[in-house]
């Protein structure tokens, strides 16, 4: 079930909570994370029951090796490398069968049939995540988790389908924390505000924008180049509050439970360069690319060339991770490029405004790319954004903001009022979704605003405005998206 | 301290979220844009655009003593005219491209509140072969219909209607015009011309087989028939529409042709001789075929539609069995005509009818 479903915010949150909590007041500590898993299940099942079988199956095979890897002292190495082999099979033929048989067909001018294989949910972070766990067990460096706390780790519904990655390391022993078993009104009302505000950024930023960019992906073959850069801006945003409103749901319910996630993002569109980008952004999955990828190849212990070797490797890697298609693939090459260019000695990036501008186009253009899907898409959007080509099509891009119930009675009184000034009314709304964009691009993000109002005791102003932000998210529940993020 | 704070603050949350959640969901219930809870109140008039969401509480809420009952072919009428020329105060129950179960579904709706004078039935072919089963159950606006407070929820808090609806509604009774009598109608934006509608037609490049009727048929027309029998009180005036001459070449085309007389036979079998059914047929009204009528091929104007009224006022198209036989074998003959020769006049590439078994 998604996190802005009222099946969700008023049916199983609330269970949920209620009986973790209820089990561990009367201390039934391991009957308490039992019922933990089984939630996490139905929540994850509620997509699609078929999807239960994968998730507990990779589990088992996954608890099974890290077993073996603790207890073994023979044949560990043979061990690890059926269990990477394993993670990695079960990713590639759900993720990537259908993109190796059309790379195939392309070079070799073959005709094989595609499996249109339908990607499971989460597929991508929990087997990252369980691959980590096998690799910390061979290198004894893990927490030993019984097989109750591995399921429960791997299937914390706050975390299972898009992040942030957690380690086992930093979720396991705050399951064996009873001091964290207790409600802590503190921990929970940080939780709560927080998951609303990531509600919000969701639901009131991110879908508004996104329907700028669903309309202007769709009519790719009239789009312009003021339009192109258009729609490349609203992505790049509507990409950040999507994915970040996500991480702070997630994060904001682990602490209604009592646990602490990592942090997944730093303000990362204020990066003045790539490679800072990379320290704002998705840190959980730079962190796992670092530690498994990255480190393990060398680093940038072995030499100039074979760092810049590494890097490309891990942002290719990386590229794919996010999906199947030769356009992630590039936007990954793009990044490890964008890294290795920061690495240089002369000229380096500064913290100043020209370097953040000129790091937030690169991060527009990249991203673009990212969204594109195929290399006709981005070819097309290539060509509109660089070949000059006016601007008629945006007001036509704008007016899909005219539907938006938010904007409704304002066109329809500017098309009985004003017909001849329609389309500026078009793009007046348009500046003001990206100009609202921007007000909350530059201030505090969701975890500063909450600390802030915490440390001077949740003032009335905050109670308002995050009870204004709940009730908006209510009134638009019947509008039902799906969180980018899930797609890789 | 720090725990007492949260604690406070959580309570101050949990009240100001609660009366801010209060204030949409009273605006739903006062103006209720979809009559879900009662009629249009402070005298404003009833602004009926969404079909699908508003029918259903206009046939629990309002006053009337008549239903009209088909599909987007009748969705323009103006109930006005009904009133006039009847003498009856008409409420619209359309279901574009639904089925027969789903239009008998609305007429139980109403016999539950009201007593009917008379009901208008819209026969469309489509409909009486579907399936017999209603399909509300499955449609996202059900919440409507089910009389099921626990999922009213979905309306009271519902951005679309707080902000799209509750102000038009407010519009169309301030400074915007509005006909009541016009609910759901989409004539204003069409173009009625034979050039217009022809774009949305290719005939097809062979003649089909001869076609069988769906079971289904049978089924419908015993579903129909029940409710008749089961309100003697009520004046039942069925009616199979006009359809363009395009939309007979492509019942010739497809092979459906003779089935339709085989229809109509059965219609006129089931229906004529109850004592308050009143049928009539424009099938054959070659006035009302033409293609300048017509928005696509079976889609007429505003004045095709009056007049089909006008004409059952006047009791004018009556059906019976010897009037589809009659009628049926000229009105062959016309459409194999227009199939054979007229239509290059539109489509010159098209296919044109040679005779044969049909």
């Amino acid at each position: 079930m998604y996190f802005n479903s009222a099946i969700f915010l008023f049916v199983f949150l609330p269970l949920t909570l209620a009986g973790w909590y209820l089990l561990n007041h009367f201390k039934i500590y391991r009957g308490a994370l039992v019922f933990l898993s089984l939630a996490s299940l139905v929540f994850y099942g509620y997509f699609k029951p078929a999807y239960l079988l994968l998730i507990l199956g990779s589990i088992a095979v996954n608890y099974l090796v890290m077993r073996g890897l603790h207890r073994w002292e023979m044949g560990r190495r043979g061990l690890l490398a059926f269990g990477v082999l394993a993670n990695l099979g079960l990713l590639g033929y759900f993720k990537y069968s259908d993109f190796f048989l059309q790379s195939v067909n392309m070079i070799f001018h073959t005709d094989l049939a595609l499996l249109h294989i339908l990607l499971p949910l989460g597929i991508s972070f929990y087997t990252i995540q369980q691959l980590s766990c096998i690799i910390d067990a061979y290198r004894r460096q893990d927490c030993d988790p019984t097989l109750i706390e591995y399921v429960s780790y791997v299937t914390f519904f706050p975390q299972l389908i898009a992040g942030p990655i957690v380690l086992s390391e930093e979720l396991i022993p705050q399951f064996r924390d009873t001091a964290l078993r207790r409600f802590d009104p503190a921990n929970f009302a940080q939780g709560l505000s927080l998951f609303i505000l990531g509600l919000g950024k969701k639901m009131l930023i991110a879908d508004v924008l996104g329907r700028v960019v669903d309309f202007g992906y769709e009519k790719i073959y009239w789009i312009d180049t003021a339009s192109a850069w258009v729609v490349a801006l609203c992505y790049i945003l509507q990409l950040y509050f999507d994915f970040s409103g996500y991480c702070d749901m997630a994060r904001g319910l682990g602490r209604m439970f009592n646990f602490t996630l990592p942090e997944n993002f730093k303000q990362p569109l204020k990066a003045h360069s790539v490679k800072d980008f990379w320290a704002r952004w998705h840190l959980t999955l730079t962190r796992f690319f670092t530690k498994y990828v990255d480190t393990p190849l060398g680093g940038s212990r072995e030499g100039a060339v074979r760092t810049c070797v590494n890097v490309m490797i891990v942002f290719l890697v990386s590229g794919l991770w996010h999906g199947a298609a030769i356009t992630f693939v590039i936007w990954g090459g793009l990044h490890g490029l964008g890294v290795l260019f920061d690495r240089r000695k002369h000229f380096a990036a500064k913290d100043n405004l020209f370097f953040r501008v000129a790091t937030f186009l690169f991060l527009t253009f990249s991203l673009m790319i990212f969204r594109c899907g195929t290399v006709d898409f981005m070819c097309r959007m290539l060509r509109a954004m660089f070949i000059p080509k006016g601007a008629r099509f945006l007001p036509e891009l704008c007016s899909c903001l005219a539907e938006l119930p938010e904007f409704y009675m304002v066109t329809r009184a500017a098309e009985v009022l004003m017909p001849g000034a329609v389309n500026i009314v078009y793009l007046i709304l348009l500046g003001l979704v990206l100009l609202v964009a921007g007000i909350f691009l530059a201030g505090k993000c969701a975890d500063q605003i909450v600390c802030s109002a915490k440390e001077k005791g949740y003032p009335m102003r905050f109670v308002l405005a995050v009870a204004f932000v709940f009730t908006c998210v209510v009134v638009s529940l019947n509008q039902v998206s799906s969180f980018l993020y899930f797609n890789f | 301290m720090e725990k007492q704070t949260a604690i406070k603050y959580l309570k101050r949350l949990g009240i100001a979220a609660a009366l801010m959640l209060l204030v949409p969901a009273l605006l739903v219930v006062l103006f209720d844009p979809f009559y879900h809870y009662h009629g249009p109140v402070f005298g404003m008039k009833a602004v009926l655009e969404e079909r699908d969401y508003e029918v259903c509480g206009t046939l629990d809420h309002f006053e009337y003593d008549a239903v009209l009952l088909g599909d987007s072919l009748v969705e323009n009428t103006n109930t006005a005219w009904l009133s006039d020329l009847f003498g009856v105060r008409t409420v619209k129950a359309i279901r574009a491209g639904g089925s027969n179960a789903d239009v008998l579904w609305y007429l139980d709706r109403a016999y539950e509140g009201h007593e009917l004078k008379k009901v208008f039935y819209c026969i469309d072919k489509a409909a009486l072969c579907a399936d017999t089963t209603v399909t509300f159950p499955e449609k996202d606006y059900y919440y409507l219909m089910d009389r099921n407070p626990l999922n009213d929820w979905k309306y009271l808090w519902n951005k679309d209607v707080l902000l799209k609806k509750i102000p038009l509604q407010l519009a169309y009774n301030t400074v915007l015009s509005y006909d009541e009598g016009e609910a759901y109608a989409w004539y204003r934006t069409k173009n009625f011309s034979a050039q217009a509608m022809t774009a949305f037609y290719t005939p097809a490049e062979s003649f089909a087989e001869a076609q069988a009727l769906p079971e289904e048929l049978d089924k419908n027309i015993a579903l129909l028939k029940e409710r008749i029998l089961a309100h003697p009180e009520t004046e039942f005036i069925l009616f199979y529409p006009p359809t363009s001459y395009l939309w007979w070449d492509r019942e010739l085309r497809e092979g459906t042709l003779s089935s339709d007389y085989e229809m109509f036979c059965r219609i006129v079998e089931a229906f004529d001789g109850l004592d308050n059914v009143k049928l009539y047929g424009f099938f054959a009204a070659e006035e009302y075929t033409q293609l300048d009528h017509y928005m696509d091929v079976v889609h007429f104007s505003l004045q095709v539609n009056y007049e089909l009224f006008a004409d059952m006022a006047a009791d004018r198209y009556a059906m019976d069995q010897q009037m589809v036989d009659t009628e049926w074998e000229k009105w062959q003959q016309r459409v194999e005509r227009f199939s054979s020769e007229e239509i290059a006049e539109y489509y010159p590439d098209a296919v044109l009818y040679q005779g044969g078994d049909r």
